[in-house]
């Protein structure tokens, strides 16, 4: 079997666990299902409206055929009905994952590309303080909390420069011209794109510049030096395309983080997003929503995974033609 | 004394996992007091063979005997009897060395593992007798394996091997990498260590014109078969 | 003949986190065009140092004195950008494992182009074919098929072959071969050295070994050892009727002369000694003046010697 069916068939495995918790979650938490899934206060509600609710979420059925419906369900498209925000939770991620990739895409594309350049550049560098005063620096950032960093980017770029908005995707006015209204949301983007990517940048540049660092050792580096091959091409060519798989995974797992974990900086900017919905839901206990989030995001998760996974064998020669292994 | 039956391994190659003969029903066998060498260009499996002796690996056909009791088969994996009497010197000692761990104490830590030693005092004494029988002096049990050259490292592992008093050793492209010098003492340590104790050794080179100068007999390993080779 | 590198009095110190370390000594030799010299030393002796230290490759701990002249020109007193401009077309290294010195992440085509690239030659067309006329000179059938693999699907002897493909780009005036028998067979290892003296044979072959058998392709054989020159002089004189102690121990350690040792602690690497002879501790003959003076140099049959033992 090859590696990449090895790989599939392990995901659609944790894909069924995912699905198997996210239902019986709500059920063997402490506290009434119906309750939790309709967001409902046990003194406000009656008894008519309980029975109503129960049978309209199918909680007085067997376990099994409630977990029937559930299946047909969620492979409808049908992930549940927020009582809270009285909509179909379906419908409330719909407006929110396009925002929420707004800020993801290029943050993440921003952080990879910004984090190999440097990597590369001061891992290679004979300037040892030029090195040394960067990645001090990286380590320092890294060392401070996403809210605080977030905090401190709005008070001193929005509030006492005024260089950008405070918050949210648009201003109130619209402008109506297509190319004003790309410049105003472009505008609106800039400090929580900087924000996710000055969170997401310390690890990847740690760990590419110490990749390369170690591979400046390496014989090829050494006898590239001796053909007379120029140091951008040594550290462009030769030395990243070494450092490209374990990168790549790295990037593969840091999705997940900024998918959910730009949660902060989605409040603080007051953004809606994927990240401030699961932020609500989980303070007015909005169980069908919270389910559908976690949902989705182990969904991209598995995806990023995978992908990560073709990626890497494509990039890595070793991967592709392989040595013996032992079976 | 071991014997070696028709075995076959195979191995999967690659990101398509293609299926590739690596042994292809060998056979051979190694008699006491008796330095037998295989040789063979690189990647032709002469570290797989070393690997299914010293029970690594699991042939995929074929048997192997040791003193006339079954050894190694495809569905018996070692016999912890015996794994004492045959041990591998692995051809890269200083990936088989933790860095941070001194040399002296790696060596103690086989002998106390196995219970050779009741105490740490005398496991140090071994080890000391034992350093001396690979021509080291006694305060290298002190240093740690970054601090040591090739041929010391290749001589600590022979001596971790030793600790067990194995009566088969493998050594698998021990001097590859060793200077003339270091290679020379590697060979006459082996050669008197088979003389003292009647150890046998399986000696696994690339290099023909050296394994010629000291081997009973010699295999070459292509193409998966392995054929006797006349002594010249 | 025309003398291609005179090097003398070279001196490489490493600072370390204690303080400085010699690595190499006053080393002195001269190579002329055609001709080949023998390195010979055993691993840490700093013969890898000396190679480096002519490409201005040295690590970053590590400072040269002395003169390497080449060309007229002192390199060790070059800027590194007219060095990286010499490097690989006056002067080529030949690494000692081809499939260790080549990127794994790169194909062999990849990387000759990269070489060929400096010669201005940017057509396709003219790169491919100039690659597989390099290819075929080192006695490769199928050219086409060796580019489009990587270094790590090459047998050993195979990435050899491609390295010295490499070294072939520019007929280079100077070649530094490291270590070109370690890890290979000896018969194979004779017929590369052979493949390396006739392809090279316009130019001056320093070869880097710790085997002192490889020192029978060679004119010249300049033996040492921790970072000093025991004995330098012609290669048959010196295999045949060799004077130092230090050089009579590495013959006879050979396979053919039945690993004889000295004394068990030969192979010991030694740390240069300021005062006395380097080798002195392992010497089978020392004597108190080994301790305490550094010998002269001695010459016998234009053989330089460095011994107290050896009377001229």
């Amino acid at each position: 079997m090859s590696d990449i069916t090895k790989k599939i068939i392990s995901s659609i495995l944790c894909l069924a666990a995912i699905i198997i918790i996210n239902f019986f979650l709500p059920r063997l938490m402490p506290g009434d299902p119906v309750l939790m899934l309709t967001g409902q206060n046990e003194e406000s509600i009656s008894a008519a409206q309980y029975q109503s609710f129960e049978e309209k979420l199918g909680i007085n059925y067997p376990v099994s055929i409630q977990f029937k419906n559930y299946l047909v369900n969620l492979f409808s498209g049908d992930l549940g009905y927020s009582y809270h925000y009285n909509d179909t939770v379906a419908n409330l991620m719909k407006n929110r994952i396009p925002n929420t990739l707004q800020l993801a895409i290029p943050s993440i594309l921003l952080a990879s590309i910004l984090g190999m350049f440097l990597g590369c550049t001061m891992g290679y560098t004979k300037k040892q303080r030029l090195d040394k005063s960067v990645t001090t620096a990286f380590i320092i950032i890294n060392a401070i909390p996403s809210f605080l960093l977030a905090m401190v980017i709005v008070t001193f770029f929005a509030f006492k420069l005024r260089l950008f908005p405070l918050g949210g995707l648009n201003s109130i006015v619209v402008p109506h011209h297509a190319i004003l209204a790309f410049g105003d949301r472009i505008k609106h983007l800039i400090l929580p794109i900087s924000t996710i990517v000055l969170l997401s940048l310390p690890p990847k540049y740690m760990m590419v510049r110490n990749t390369v660092k170690s591979a400046t050792k390496e014989k090829y580096v050494l006898y590239a030096k001796a053909r007379g091959i120029s140091s951008f091409r040594i550290k462009f060519v030769h030395i990243f395309k070494n450092v490209c798989p374990p990168f790549i995974t790295l990037v593969g797992l840091n999705l997940a983080f900024v998918i959910s974990g730009s949660m902060i900086t989605e409040i603080i900017f007051s953004i809606n997003g994927m990240g401030e919905l699961l932020y609500e839901a989980a303070i007015y206990r909005d169980f069908p929503t919270l389910q559908g989030c976690f949902f989705i995001i182990s969904i991209i998760v598995i995806l990023a995974n995978i992908l990560t996974d073709i990626t890497c064998v494509m990039v890595d020669p070793k991967q592709r033609f392989g040595f013996y292994e032992s079976n | 004394m071991l014997k070696v039956e028709n075995i076959s391994k195979d191995f999967k190659v690659g990101f398509r996992k293609k299926t590739e003969k690596i042994l292809d029903d060998i056979s051979f066998y190694i008699k006491p007091k008796e330095v037998v060498s295989i040789t063979g260009n690189s990647g032709s499996g002469k570290s797989t063979i070393a690997r299914i002796i010293s029970g690594t690996i699991k042939p995929d056909q074929g048997n192997i005997f040791y003193r006339g009791n079954l050894l190694i088969s495809p569905n018996q994996s070692f016999s912890t009897e015996y794994r004492k009497d045959i041990q591998l010197i692995p051809q890269q000692p200083f990936l088989s060395l933790d860095p941070k761990q001194k040399v002296g104490d790696a060596i103690a830590e086989t002998i106390l593992a196995h219970g050779l030693s009741p105490s740490k005092k005398e496991a140090a004494q071994q080890v000391n007798a034992l350093l001396e029988q690979v021509w080291l002096p006694c305060q290298l049990a002190n240093r740690y394996p970054s601090q040591i050259s090739g041929g010391q490292a290749q001589r600590i592992v022979i001596a971790k091997a030793l600790a067990l008093n194995p009566k088969l050793l493998i050594a698998d492209e021990s001097t590859s990498m060793l200077d003339i010098l270091a290679q020379a003492q590697i060979i006459q340590i082996l050669l008197n260590l088979m003389t003292k104790y009647g150890l046998s050794i399986l000696f696994i080179s690339h290099d023909k014109p050296l394994v010629q100068a000291f081997s009973n007999r010699i295999y070459h390993l292509s193409e998966g078969k392995l054929i006797l080779q006349n002594k010249e | 003949m025309k003398k291609i590198l005179s090097i003398t009095g070279l001196t490489i110190d490493s600072q370390l986190m204690h303080g400085s370390h010699r690595i190499v000594n006053d080393l002195s030799f001269e190579l002329e065009q055609g001709e080949t010299l023998a390195i010979v030393g055993e691993s840490g002796c700093g013969k890898t140092m000396t190679a480096l230290s002519i490409f201005g490759l040295l690590p970053e701990n590590c400072t040269a004195s002395g003169t390497v002249t080449f060309d007229d020109c002192n390199l060790l007193s070059l800027r590194e950008k007219e060095l990286s401009r010499m490097r690989g077309i006056d002067f080529v290294l030949i690494p000692q494992s081809g499939a260790d010195f080549l990127n794994p992440g790169l194909k062999v085509r990849t990387q000759i182009y990269e070489t060929l690239k400096r010669t201005g030659i940017k057509d396709k067309r003219i790169l491919e074919k100039t690659a597989c006329d390099l290819l075929n000179s080192v006695s490769f059938q199928n050219p086409d098929s060796i580019m489009n693999k990587y270094p790590f699907q090459l047998s050993g002897g195979m990435a050899q072959r491609v390295v010295l493909a490499m070294g072939l780009t520019f007929s280079p005036k100077l070649v530094i071969s490291d270590e070109p028998t370690r890890g290979i067979d000896s018969n194979t290892s004779m017929a590369y050295l052979k493949e390396l003296t006739s392809v090279f044979s316009d130019s001056g072959i320093v070869i880097i070994t710790h085997d002192i058998s490889v020192a029978d392709y060679c004119k010249n054989i300049f033996i040492m050892y921790a970072g000093e020159c025991m004995e330098y002089g012609d290669c048959t004189r010196i295999l045949n009727n060799p004077s130092h102690p230090y050089t009579k121990s590495l013959i006879a350690a050979l396979p053919i002369n039945g690993f004889s040792l000295n004394s068990r602690k030969a192979s010991i690497p030694q740390d240069f000694l300021n005062t006395g002879c380097t080798f002195y501790p392992h010497c089978p003959q020392s004597t108190k003046k080994c301790q305490t003076d550094k010998p002269e140099k001695q010459i016998i049959d234009q053989t330089k010697v460095w011994c107290h033992h050896v009377k001229s």
